[in-house]
């Protein structure tokens, strides 16, 4: 086993009393009188000089993956390259020590900014306005979620049930639970396609708020009839939500407005490149149909109608739901989305979906002879596999996935959606060339055939991954001791 | 193929019930097949001697890694024992579903219900 | 186009393989009145030297970045050390994503362990997670979490007086969905605290929760004891909400008295103000309510061949598995933010921690004494607002003197300074607003001197 690459002990094991790694000047005022009720002991933190801490940092990056280093085929992630000149714009000064507080006069080109990125949005997905506030797609659902309670109690409604699809995204749930609605799950067809009949017979009462839907659904495919569940919505008195997790599907192929939806949150950090950052921060954004307009959260951003400044933001809206997050969402974040919307022009945001789909067409057309397809129609930018072949010889979509890491790749989403059992679900991007699509196809199929052999788990799939520098990790063990925290290691 | 005990009685959650020597108690815990589709148990929550149950209420719930399930009352009564035991390492639900692994036991308010209950064959078509 | 590489040539292949002549034929399953015909109208194409200038004369248009800023109410100007901005741009930290997949992200996982712990210290809290969105949701969480915890008392939360508002506000709006009322834990109205002695609510009452928060928008340090002491009084839950992290360096940690959550915003760990975001939100609670706690969390465990190791664990909790009935519906942590914040607290130490701490603290002292000389021999209705406090001075202006404020807004804003929030005050304080100025280990004396000379003027 190799020592490569090499690993670093947790820092606070490292520490050496007197080492820092700061440079800070000397006071140039009296010091102040001592804190009342101060901190009994300075807190137990590591002391490290500046290189220590440069070395612990670079051993522990060179221990991800990441998509500097090679492919995520993880369906509903769109894992697309993150653009390095939008690192170089977010780092101007002007917007990174721009305080949130400062007044609107000093701040007019983070508001235009801002104004233009909603519009740009709204181009794109067919919305008539758009806010950035939300913090993250959940937090962007969370929101549509509220605007639409808060429409149907303008309206003098109180309906207290929501429409949610079997394969919908765990976070659907949750967000219509926060806003305090019970989740009343739809079926798919065996198509794979929501049940409209079901919805029919669900909205009969006239007590549902609506409907929380994914277009392209979870399994990849586009709701044909989806201007037929939002009109019926409509006509019984709902409003519709859509997830916009698979809006790269879309770019430049169709509008998600435009086919009867009132909200859709954005992932900035899925379709609009903001980068993961091994978890964090995303940046949602929420567009919403002419309905949905009086109940933005505040402040919106605002042409200014009269006096020398463009843009002004605007607080007080009556019917506004408020706040969601604090301040204006993650503005550093939109910088990003914008300059990459900005780089691409209408050219390149065509081109985008279409390669997207082009590439997951071609997945699947590669694939389908070796992995059972859940729905075997052309797909959108993601495609779903299960592992019902594989599995008649003892081999799971988990032994697929731990296997494709010993050959260089992060494996595709599993598990997800939950009603394809032992769901494989893989979406390449557009920013992958054909050729490292050509190589990941060729792994997946060269590990279908490992799969079919006597003995497979053994020859194949035991002990999987052996070739990087950490073997199978034990989940249950961590879930058993709960150590949180290096005070736990004593 | 999942194991299945001919002297109990199940449910359709994948809970069985055994009659104790106290004919007002009966014995619950899950089954194999519920316990080989949760993965390692990691925790277990129930509640409290005392606690009074309505048949098919949730009354606690099973964690593994991957996932949590609930836990339906199959009769109504009064939970007069628990296995403490479990609280603090719950292997045994893995290892030993239908014995040392046992969750609670109710005293019965309802013989009635009883009835209600699926025979070892009738859960064997559910137990797929 | 650079991010797009697919050819004319190669589109053509895969339109072969899937058997098909043109790409509309991919799009069988969209109805033809929904597909977009020809470009959408948004702006060309820019290349990239076109694209900076674009981008820089925007920001360049944020005079704000450049003026003599003492804007504070949990946004914080601090310094942070240069290399920080360099590892936190590799791509392995940059691009790396959720770890999902614990053998191909332990370094995250390993860093996110560490920040946990970092937190966990910091707040004198037994257990902390991986971050959520920003100080003001994690208080959000908190009083969620404290009445999960709690389901026999009111669905009533008392937030402290001193709240930054746009806090509050975000607290107000997403408790209501959940059918609770928020009402205001009153401040004294001399010494502008929360205290068991301000708090104006019945004996007989049994809200979920009470939070706190300190330092305090008029920048006063409140008492931890006095939250933990109403709360266990009206059988609540006590919440910490520790409005500056950087005051935990100096004061005393909610944990230490034992409060049951502590909740902060981070953003002044190594975070640019960036208008707004993306921020920070700590969130440590007891291990014992471990089950309870939103978000994500990383623990300690083996790998398959005995070496020590790390994985998001307790997953359960999350929306992902638990679907409606997760503690929470986030999703994401704040990964790359307490990646700096890490950084930042691994370099500084807690002797760096406690310089940045107390010379934010002597500007802000040095200010309020040579502010409150001025005042003094003044006929106006100012005072300074005494009492401790961590980095933020705040002038009381009185009911004649809206007027005063307005000028000296206008005035510093004249010379190149913002000189601070504008927030409302106690009721029968005497006053009717408050200027609050903030100060940090940036600003130099003469920057100070300039600021009393304005407002003094």
């Amino acid at each position: 086993m190799s020592n490569w690459p090499l690993k670093t002990t947790l820092s606070i094991l490292q520490s050496t009393p007197g080492h820092e790694g700061f440079s800070l000047p000397s006071l140039d005022v009296p010091e102040a009188p001592a804190p009342t009720r101060a901190r009994a002991a300075k807190p137990k933190l590591p002391e490290l000089s500046e290189l220590s801490v440069v070395r612990h940092f670079t051993r522990l990056s060179q221990l991800n993956f990441s998509i500097d280093g090679g492919m995520y085929p993880l369906g509903s992630c769109t894992m697309k390259y993150n653009p390095r000149v939008n690192e170089l714009t977010s780092s101007f000064r002007g917007f990174a020590r721009l305080h949130p507080l400062t007044p609107d006069h000093f701040a007019q080109g983070a508001l235009e900014l801002m104004f233009h990125l909603e519009n740009l949005l709204s181009e794109i997905s067919g919305f008539a306005r758009v806010s950035l506030q939300p913090a993250a797609g959940a937090q962007g659902e969370y929101l549509g979620i509220k605007m639409i309670r808060a429409c149907l109690e303008a309206r003098g409604e109180k309906r207290t049930k929501i429409l949610i699809p079997e394969s919908a995204h765990g976070t659907n749930g949750a967000s219509a639970s926060m806003c305090g609605y019970t989740v009343l799950p739809v079926r798919g067809t065996e198509a794979g396609l929501a049940d409209f009949a079901q919805i029919e017979e669900l909205t009969r009462a006239g007590d549902v708020a609506g409907i929380m839907i994914t277009n392209p659904n979870t399994v990849g495919l586009f709701e044909t009839e989806i201007q037929k569940i939002t009109q019926l919505i409509h006509d019984r008195g709902g409003l519709i939500y859509c997830d916009g997790a698979n809006m790269n599907a879309m770019l430049g192929v169709t509008r998600p407005g435009d086919a009867g939806i009132d909200c859709m949150h954005f992932n900035m950090h899925k379709t609009f490149t903001t980068p993961h950052g091994g978890g964090g921060p995303g940046c949602g954004g929420l567009g919403v149909s002419k309905t949905l307009i009086p109940f933005l959260p505040v402040p919106t951003i605002e042409k200014n109608p009269s006096g020398a400044d463009d843009f002004i933001l605007e607080h007080e809206r009556p019917q506004s739901v408020g706040k969601v997050k604090d301040h204006y969402g993650h503005f550093l974040m939109m910088v990003r989305a914008y300059t990459y919307i900005r780089e691409l022009g209408a050219d390149g945001i065509q081109k985008a979906g279409r390669d997207a789909i082009l590439l997951a067409n071609y997945i699947r057309e590669r694939l389908k002879p070796h992995y059972d397809i859940a729905y075997d129609k052309t797909c959108m930018h993601e495609v779903v596999f299960s592992d019902k072949r594989q599995n008649k010889n003892g081999i799971k979509t988990l032994d697929i996935a731990k296997r494709l890491i010993d050959e260089g790749f992060h494996p595709p989403t599993i598990y997800f959606p939950l009603i394809v059992q032992g769901a494989l679900m893989i979406e390449p991007t557009e920013t992958e060339s054909l050729s490292s699509v050509e190589k990941f196809c060729e792994t997946m199929i060269k590990v279908a055939g490992e799969a079919l052999e006597e003995n497979a788990f053994e020859k194949h799939f035991k002990d999987r991954p052996r070739h990087v520098a950490f073997g199978r990790v034990n989940e249950t063990l961590a879930a058993k001791q709960l150590k949180l925290t290096w005070k736990d290691l004593e | 193929m999942s194991q299945i005990l001919k002297d109990l009685l199940y449910t359709k959650e994948h809970e069985w019930v055994r009659r104790t020597s106290n004919t007002r108690v009966v014995q619950v815990g899950i089954t194999d097949f519920a316990q080989s589709s949760l993965g390692d148990v990691t925790y277990l929550d129930i509640p409290a001697v005392g606690t009074s149950l309505k048949q098919n209420q949730v009354f606690g719930s099973i964690e593994s890694v991957k996932s949590v399930s609930e836990l339906f009352a199959p009769v109504s009564g009064k939970i007069v024992k628990r296995n403490e035991a479990l609280v603090n390492d719950p292997a045994p639900i893995n290892a030993s579903p239908y014995a040392e692994g046992w969750l609670v036991e109710i005293e019965i308010s309802d013989e009635s219900e009883l009835t209600k209950l699926m025979s070892p064959e009738s859960y064997e078509s559910v137990a797929q | 186009m650079r991010y797009l590489p697919l050819t004319e040539a190669e589109q053509k292949r895969i339109l072969d393989l899937c058997g098909v002549k043109s790409f509309d034929d991919l799009k069988a399953a969209i109805p033809e009145e929904l597909r977009i015909k020809g470009l959408l109208d948004l702006p060309p194409a820019l290349a990239e030297l076109d694209l900076v200038d674009h981008l820089e004369s925007l920001a360049n248009k944020n005079q704000g970045a450049w003026m003599q800023s003492h804007l504070g109410q949990g946004v914080y100007d601090h310094s942070w050390p240069a290399v920080i901005d360099q590892i936190i741009n590799r791509g392995e930290f940059l691009t790396a994503y959720t770890p999902y997949q614990p053998e191909l992200s332990q370094g995250t996982l390993q860093a996110i362990f560490e920040f946990q712990s970092m937190v966990a210290e910091l707040l004198g809290m037994e257990v902390a997670n991986a971050s959520l969105y920003d100080g003001a949701t994690s208080a959000l969480e908190a009083a969620l979490m404290a009445a999960r915890t709690r389901p026999e008392n009111e669905q009533v939360v008392y937030v402290s007086e001193g709240i930054y508002p746009s806090a509050r506000k975000v607290i107000e709006s997403c408790l209501a969905d959940q059918g609770f009322e928020v009402r205001t834990w009153k401040a004294d109205s001399k010494t502008f605290l929360s205290t068991s002695a301000s708090w104006t609510g019945a004996k007989t009452e049994r809200p979920a929760a009470f939070i706190l928060q300190s330092p305090n928008k008029w920048g006063l340090v409140e008492d931890w004891n006095e939250v933990k002491a109403l709360s266990d009084q009206q059988g609540a839950r006590s919440i910490a909400y520790v409005g500056h992290a950087l005051s935990l360096a100096l004061f005393q940690s909610p944990g230490s008295v034992g409060v049951d959550i502590c909740v902060a915003e981070g953003q002044s760990l190594g975070i640019p103000v960036g208008f707004g975001g993306p921020h920070l939100g700590l969130f440590a609670c007891r291990k014992a309510d471990v089950r309870q706690m939103p978000g994500r969390v990383v623990g300690l465990t083996e790998d398959a061949r005995g070496q020590q190791a790390f994985c998001a664990t307790l997953a359960t909790r999350e929306q992902h598995i638990r679907r409606d009935k997760a503690t929470s519906n986030i999703c994401s942590n704040q990964n790359l933010m307490a990646m700096r914040a890490l950084m930042y607290m691994t370099l500084m130490g807690p002797t760096g921690l406690e310089r940045v701490a107390k010379d934010s603290r002597a500007k802000a002292f040095y200010v309020r004494s040579a502010l409150a000389k001025r005042l003094a021999g003044s006929k106006r209705e100012l005072a300074v607002l005494g009492g401790d406090l961590f980095n933020e001075v705040t002038v009381l202006v009185g009911p004649q003197e809206s007027l005063w404020l307005d000028d000296v807004l206008s005035r510093t804003q004249e010379q190149g300074v913002l000189a601070g929030a504008v927030v409302s005050v106690p009721a029968n304080s005497g006053f009717v607003k408050g200027l609050t100025m903030a100060f940090t280990e940036r600003h130099k004396k003469a920057e100070l001197d300039r600021l009393v000379e304005i407002l003094g003027a």
